[in-house]
């Protein structure tokens, strides 16, 4: 099937785009058999936050790992920019200024916290010393940890270092699976604050979240996927305005 | 005291293969059952090389060499078609086990059945403390303490070795990183083969003659050293080849020396049945908590 254009772009908010978008075109992913996701098509421009929110079972993990290269997709194109970047393995992609941050297992438990730092400096030379101090400033936590193996860090803390680890390359585009996901009400608040403090620096940064209130009140584009299909778009505080919505696809939240 | 000394030379041998295939286990995930093969044709390269020159690094470096082809062969021609397949590692076990006996077969089209002698280093004997040690036994263990702490140095240290550990413990999230698990996971078949080689060639010299089974019939033994320090525990196979080492040679002097792999085994059952997690898992476990 020749790939469509995207109909219904996302509308401009004024801000000044400084690096490549990252544009989904009719994907369609699986795992083999039936695919879970369908023709989707979204779009997350740099500086803003874009996200993905639907019910479970919904696809939007599957959606992220096809977008990544971690599953392989069966039909549409996913571009950066101009590139086409579809199926591109993950070791790769990364070499194209993609983060991705997986739900679960997100660090190498193993690994000390400033080892899982290095290695998200891999693709580089030397050990990104000067980059691991700045994100250690970000997330203070961190540097009093940097010695200890990461499975000995809180959830929290977890997450915290997945995120600085997709930071150390300071992507274009990064892409976290619910970063929230299990943590307390506390940490999801410093968690999300983090997300948003990225998302100003520049790249674009593309969200699947269950928590959907919080995740659309902030979200400067954000798609409802529905049964591995898109349903609606739009900036997200106005998704959240739409009570049926709300009611019908995402429950109290 | 002479059975401890023996001990510390046998734990060198069984250390050096043990960590090898603990590092290859931990990092491919693949049980191989030819791992003793390994051993074997450095061995046998040793051996050829001996034929020529007693030059003893040069025959080391043919065992490594020949140790690390077949890792790389076994890896690429064997494993990884199945592994791209989905195979299941019971499907990869077996594919090794059958491996294990090619290659013993192989070996004795080419070499014969009967025992070849090899014999590397002067047998005199020289008394260190209260142990007796010839200089290959020195050799031996000075050799395997080297290795460990350059494999020590180079899991730790360098860029490669943190590649490997990470593959070990997620391969998905090492190549969303930008590692190439694949060329890691080879890289690790090389070493292990090289080290296993090496490891062979000193058993070699320790028994002074051998057929295509010198491998295999250790083979048992370092699986036990490997589970006694916790599967996949580089460290805790250097431990628990050390157990295992000292256990055979010392039980040799009080008991009929045809019973040292038995009590190797004697040795695996007790840590099976009251520590199933090795020795090293308990212990990093009960610092985490």
């Amino acid at each position: 099937m020749p790939p469509e254009p995207l109909r219904g772009s996302p509308g401009s908010n004024g801000s000044v785009p400084t690096g490549p978008t990252l544009t989904v075109e009719n994907l369609t992913v699986g795992y083999g058999g039936t695919p879970v996701v369908q023709d989707v098509s979204i779009r997350a421009k740099p500086g803003e936050l874009t996200a993905i929110v639907g019910p479970n079972g919904a696809g939007k993990s599957t959606l992220l790992k096809g977008i990544v290269g971690v599953l392989r997709t069966t039909g549409g194109r996913v571009l950066l920019g101009a590139d086409d970047i579809t199926n591109v393995v993950p070791e790769r992609l990364v070499r194209r200024g993609i983060s991705y941050v997986p739900q679960l297992s997100n660090v190498f438990p193993s690994l000390s916290v400033r080892e899982n730092l290095e290695m998200g400096w891999y693709i580089h030379h030397g050990d990104g010393k000067e980059r691991i101090d700045q994100l250690c400033s970000m997330f203070p936590d961190l540097r009093s940890s940097l010695r200890r193996p990461a499975r000995t860090l809180s959830g929290g803390q977890r997450m915290m270092l997945a995120l600085a680890r997709g930071l150390m390359l300071e992507p274009q585009v990064l892409v976290l699976d619910e970063p929230t996901a299990g943590l307390a009400p506390k940490v999801v608040d410093e968690v999300w604050g983090h997300v948003l403090e990225i998302k100003a620096a520049g790249p674009a940064v593309l969200v699947v979240e269950q928590n959907t209130r919080r995740s659309l009140g902030d979200a400067d584009w954000a798609y409802v996927l529905t049964n591995g299909r898109n349903n609606l778009e739009g900036p997200g505080p106005e998704l959240l305005e739409d009570k049926d919505l709300i009611q019908l696809y995402i429950g109290g939240g | 005291m002479l059975g401890v000394g023996f001990g510390l030379v046998t734990a060198s041998i069984v250390a050096l293969s043990t960590v090898a295939m603990s590092l290859q286990f931990s990092v491919t995930r693949t049980i191989n059952f030819a791992h003793g093969e390994l051993m074997t044709v450095g061995a046998y390269a040793a051996y050829l090389v001996a034929k020529s020159t007693s030059d003893l690094p040069l025959q080391a470096v043919a065992a490594m060499a020949a140790g690390a082809a077949l890792g790389w062969v076994l890896n690429v021609a064997l494993f990884q078609p199945f592994v791209r397949r989905n195979a299941t590692k019971l499907v990869i076990f077996v594919l090794s086990v059958a491996a294990s006996f090619i290659i013993q077969n192989i070996l004795q089209i080419g070499f014969g059945g009967s025992y070849v002698d090899y014999q590397a280093g002067s047998t005199t004997a020289y008394n260190v403390g209260p142990f007796q040690w010839t200089a290959m036994d020195i050799v031996t263990m000075v050799v395997a303490v080297v290795v460990l702490v350059v494999l020590h140095l180079t899991i730790r240290r360098t860029k490669f070795g943190k590649a490997q550990r990470a593959v070990a413990d997620d391969v998905l999230l090492a190549r969303t990183t930008g590692v190439g698990a694949q060329r890691i996971i080879a890289f690790t078949w090389l070493l292990d083969g090289a080290i296993a080689g090496l490891a062979g060639m000193l058993l070699a010299a320790q028994v002074g003659s051998f057929t295509p089974t010198l491998g295999f019939g250790y083979l048992l033994v370092i699986f036990s050293a490997a589970i006694v320090g916790g599967i996949g525990q580089m460290y805790g196979a250097m431990l628990g080849a050390l157990v295992i080492g000292l256990v055979m040679e010392v039980s040799a002097v009080y008991v009929n020396p045809s019973y040292k792999e038995s009590m190797a085994f004697l040795i695996l059952v007790a840590v099976l049945l009251f520590r199933p997690q090795g020795i090293v898992t308990a212990l990093s476990e009960s610092n985490a908590q």
